[in-house]
């Protein structure tokens, strides 16, 4: 008996190394790092890691689709939109609104033996309406939401698998795919005028991969409440695009490079303490150390070739800016409470509390990124009611639907003294206002059938 | 000119997704697609989202897939890329309102890239076929649900597909630095799937699927302003005034037809299995996938070039055909814990692709594909799989007859030439069931 245990073990410690080290998990687009996955976990400020027990798992934390005992899926709707203003612009600045399709399932695989109950696959996706991947890359001393206008641009995928190491402990990982674009467009004009092209433009992936740990005394020690402890890794991600542009205009090359970086969305270390109790109430504060400083260049990296015989002319290539970001500290506090227990439906009361601050410099520069310190609030309502319509009545219906407020602190800009008159934030700009967001979701938990 | 045609063929092969091209599943390749009425695995997100509701459970199946194209130009060899990738999907059941419901995936992730578009003038020789839009990344999921169990289901899917558009802005300058902007964006494209499935006699299974064509936009936009150059700045003498180059592609891609395909699988007894598909292919739908290069100069650059309108793309008038598919598979032996299968397949595919008399180069023939596979469906004896495993493999050889081009004028700077070819194909994959 006693081998048969060390046997399992090893199988065991094999498939934990496994699964760290292909660590493959989801760290969902810019959207979900903004506003968050789920009604449920935007509805607790996103504060939801040591506590995920649904089909988001998948997403918050992928080690907690091993602790649970059926798969679970979901499909949902979120929405956003602003009420910002770009203080002391000459002209607006649009942020489109987004809203997109959520849908998610954590399944924990029925192996038997030594794998019984250990393993679980899932996944969690986000299609934004009428976009797969857009890039966006303004002028760069064009005032922009540097950070907030990207929300909603790019499409998420992301697998997940997760082990159960003993009861209670469970670690996970996966991998979000991404795209890079690249390709080239040459053009030759010869001296008659006619023209001669070949485009070519690809979509190359990478993955940007995601782990976590989730811990739940109570479920060693029997009982039915307790602290719940979680970690979540998530690393950096974001798209490049970089296309040559050559052109030969009867003989005479205008070749131009452009390469580009976007939808920057930094690596982020994230710890999270809940405390509750099944089927009751949860409640959590989580703390998240985000890695900005890493914040790329955003704006265009320009090489130019262009010379013009007889004409002694020498155009310039583009010159970088400094971005200059700091590393941030998110602290993130949530909490959800049943309100209502009846025969046929309980119902839910969640709420939230997030503050993000800034991690956009003073802009007292040429580029004018606009950014404040935010304030999230959120509410939410969660129904549950007994299947219909499933063979198993014990399989229940979900419901959940919130409402995400964020606050922008008000943050004015004032130029240095050698910048140009003609900077579109000169002398001084800055920003106000508020984001908001709502969404709904339907889950269920179902059967091998 | 055959320079050219190699050097154009490194970069790629070209119509119709991957599925289309090579098949959606490694046990639906080894009976050569004839699948409709099948379909009890991740394969029927393609072939017919109706037999789906065959499947009970959950299932798993990831694989791959090898394609190695040996084709010949003028009895020549010509290198065109090799089309391979992960294949994966998932399979889930459940009775809602007492009907079977089954919700399937399937993804093909090419090695290299999730999408490749190569947009080349019209001249140009390609293998129309293999040479570009089987570069792309597919995934097609579906819902199945059993109106009479097991008898009659229905079913509906999507193929998600993008089109791409958005190009650049810049301003190259003499006097300071060049700066630009970008706006691209890829969007998606929902191409549905409708099938109808049958048992009619235990013995009898019919399948029906309809699916609609895909084709992908390119519309790249790009803008190069050019302030006034002047030299000798105390004098501000100018050189060239204030221009602005427009470079506009446009262009379709990764055209796949639309489809209706019916099949019938008959299980002659427990050990052999026979299905027989056909499908209509709307090739006339086809646009001609070269690039149009818009190309304009405004200002002082436009003195000092000259850009003479480009002639539109004709229609490429390829045709509508139909595509017969026959498979057979063979269980020779069944033991308690295991059941070996093996498998076989044809199909023939007339080119939709008209004689090549005119400017255009369009490579393709009549093609013949046979398959063989073999599968292995294994319990555990251990307890660990809950349901059998399978592993399933194939190896697929495709013939491309000879097929001379004459040209209707000696002047056409392409001249006669003679394709045909041979593409040689391979997939594994391992399912697991719960």
């Amino acid at each position: 008996m006693i081998r048969i245990k060390i046997h399992h073990t090893r199988r065991v410690a094999a498939l934990c190394f496994m699964i760290v080290v292909a660590a493959s998990a989801p760290a969902l687009g810019d959207a979900l790092f903004t506003y968050g996955y789920t009604p449920r976990g935007m509805a607790m400020g996103n504060a939801i890691i040591a506590g995920v027990d649904d089909f988001s798992a998948s997403y918050y934390n992928p080690a907690g689709m091993a602790l649970l005992e059926k798969p679970s899926f979901g499909i949902g709707y979120m929405a956003t939109g602003d009420f910002l203003k770009a203080l002391h612009a000459d002209d607006e600045i649009e942020l489109d609104d987004m809203q997109g399709l959520l849908i998610g399932s954590s399944i924990p695989l029925p192996f038997g033996a030594f794998l019984s109950r250990r393993l679980a696959f899932g996944f969690s996706c986000f299609f934004p309406d009428g976009v797969i991947l857009a890039i966006k890359v303004p002028y760069p001393t064009e005032p922009q939401y540097v950070l907030l206008q990207n929300s909603g641009r790019s499409l998420s995928v992301a697998a997940t698998v997760s082990l159960r190491i003993i009861d209670g402990v469970a670690v996970g990982g996966g991998a979000q795919l991404f795209d890079n674009t690249s390709g080239r467009i040459d053009a030759t004009v010869d001296p008659n005028g006619k023209v001669e092209a070949t485009v070519g433009q690809e979509l190359t992936s990478y993955y940007a991969p995601i782990a976590g740990v989730m811990i739940r005394p109570e479920l060693w020690s029997g009982k039915s409440s307790g602290f719940r402890f979680a970690a979540v890794f998530r690393e950096k991600f974001f798209t490049e695009y970089e296309i040559p542009i050559s052109s030969y205009l009867g003989g005479v090359p205008l070749v131009v490079n452009l390469r580009a970086v976007s939808l920057f969305t930094p690596r982020q270390w994230i710890g999270g303490v809940g405390y509750g109790k099944n089927g009751s109430y949860h409640y959590e504060l989580d703390v998240s150390y985000n890695e900005w400083s890493e914040f790329p260049d955003p704006n265009f990296d320009i090489d130019v070739k262009f010379e013009i015989p007889l004409l002694p002319i020498e155009f310039q290539n583009s010159k970088p800016y400094q971005t200059d970001f700091k590393d941030t500290v998110t602290i993130r506090a949530g909490g959800e409470k049943k309100f209502y227990d009846g025969d046929r439906l309980d119902l839910w009361g969640r709420g939230g509390y997030a503050f993000e601050p800034s991690p956009v410099p003073d802009q007292t520069g040429e580029t004018n990124y606009l950014d404040g310190d935010r304030h999230i609030g959120a509410i939410g309502l969660g129904m549950e009611i007994p299947g219909f319509g499933f063979s198993d009545e014990s399989l229940p219906h979900r419901f959940d639907f919130v409402f995400q407020y964020h606050y922008l602190q008000k943050r004015v800009f004032k130029k240095d003294t050698s910048i140009d008159a003609d900077n579109p934030g000169y002398p001084r700009i800055g920003i106000d206002g508020s984001l908001w967001a709502v969404g709904a979701s339907y889950s269920t938990l179902f059967d091998y059938q | 000119m055959i320079i050219a045609f190699v050097a154009v063929m490194l970069c790629g092969s070209a119509l119709a997704n991957p599925f289309d091209s090579f098949g959606a599943g490694v046990r639906a390749n080894a009976m050569g697609g004839a699948y409709a009425a099948l379909s009890e695995d991740i394969a029927g997100a393609y072939y017919n989202p109706a037999a789906l509701t065959q499947a009970h459970g959950l299932q798993f199946e990831f694989g791959y897939h090898w394609a190695e194209p040996h084709l010949e130009f003028n009895h020549k060899p010509v290198d065109v890329d090799k089309n391979a990738g992960w294949q994966f999907g998932g399979l889930a059941s459940q009775y809602i309102f007492k009907k079977r419901f089954t919700a399937g995936a399937n993804i093909f992730v090419p090695d290299d890239h999730v999408m490749r578009f190569l947009m080349l003038p019209r001249s140009e020789a390609r293998y129309v076929m293999y040479s570009n839009d089987n570069h792309v990344l597919v995934a097609d999921v579906a819902v199945g649900l059993g109106i009479v169990e097991d008898r009659f289901s229905v079913g509906f899917g999507l193929s998600l597909m993008g089109d791409n558009a958005g190009g650049v802005d810049m301003q190259i300058r003499e006097s300071e630095s060049s700066t630009g902007s970008l706006d691209s964006n890829i969007k998606p494209i929902y191409s549905p799937i409708y099938g109808l499935w049958g048992r009619p006699l235990d013995m009898l299974r019919l399948g029906l699927c309809y699916r609609e064509k895909t084709e992908v936009n390119l519309d790249l936009p790009n803008t190069i302003h050019i302030p006034e150059l002047e030299t000798f700045d105390e004098n501000s003498i100018s050189i060239l005034a204030e221009s602005e180059v427009y470079l506009v592609a446009e262009s379709y891609s990764h055209f796949s037809p639309r489809m209706i395909q019916f099949g019938a699988a008959w299980d002659i007894s427990p050990a052999w299995l026979v299905s027989a598909d056909v499908a209509w292919q709307q090739w006339s739908a086809y646009h001609d996938q070269s690039i149009d290069m818009i190309i304009e100069l405004d200002g002082g650059l436009g003195q000092l070039f000259k850009i003479s309108p480009q002639p539109p793309l004709e229609d490429p008038d390829f045709e509508d055909i139909f595509v017969p598919a026959f498979g057979v598979e063979y269980i020779p032996a069944k033991r308690d814990l295991w059941r070996l299968a093996l498998r076989g397949g044809y199909w023939y595919r007339p080119s939709p692709v008209p004689d090549q008399k005119g400017i255009s180069n369009f490579a393709d023939s009549d093609t013949h594909a046979f398959s063989a596979g073999i599968g292995i469906n294994a319990k555990d004896s251990y307890g660990v799989a809950p349901k059998p495993f399978s592993l399933d493999m194939y190896g697929r050889l495709r013939v491309l007859e000879e097929r001379e081009i004459v040209k209707d004028s000696m002047a056409n700077p392409a001249g006669d030439f003679v394709i045909g070819g041979n593409i040689y194909g391979f997939g594994a994959s391992a399912t697991m069931r719960f």
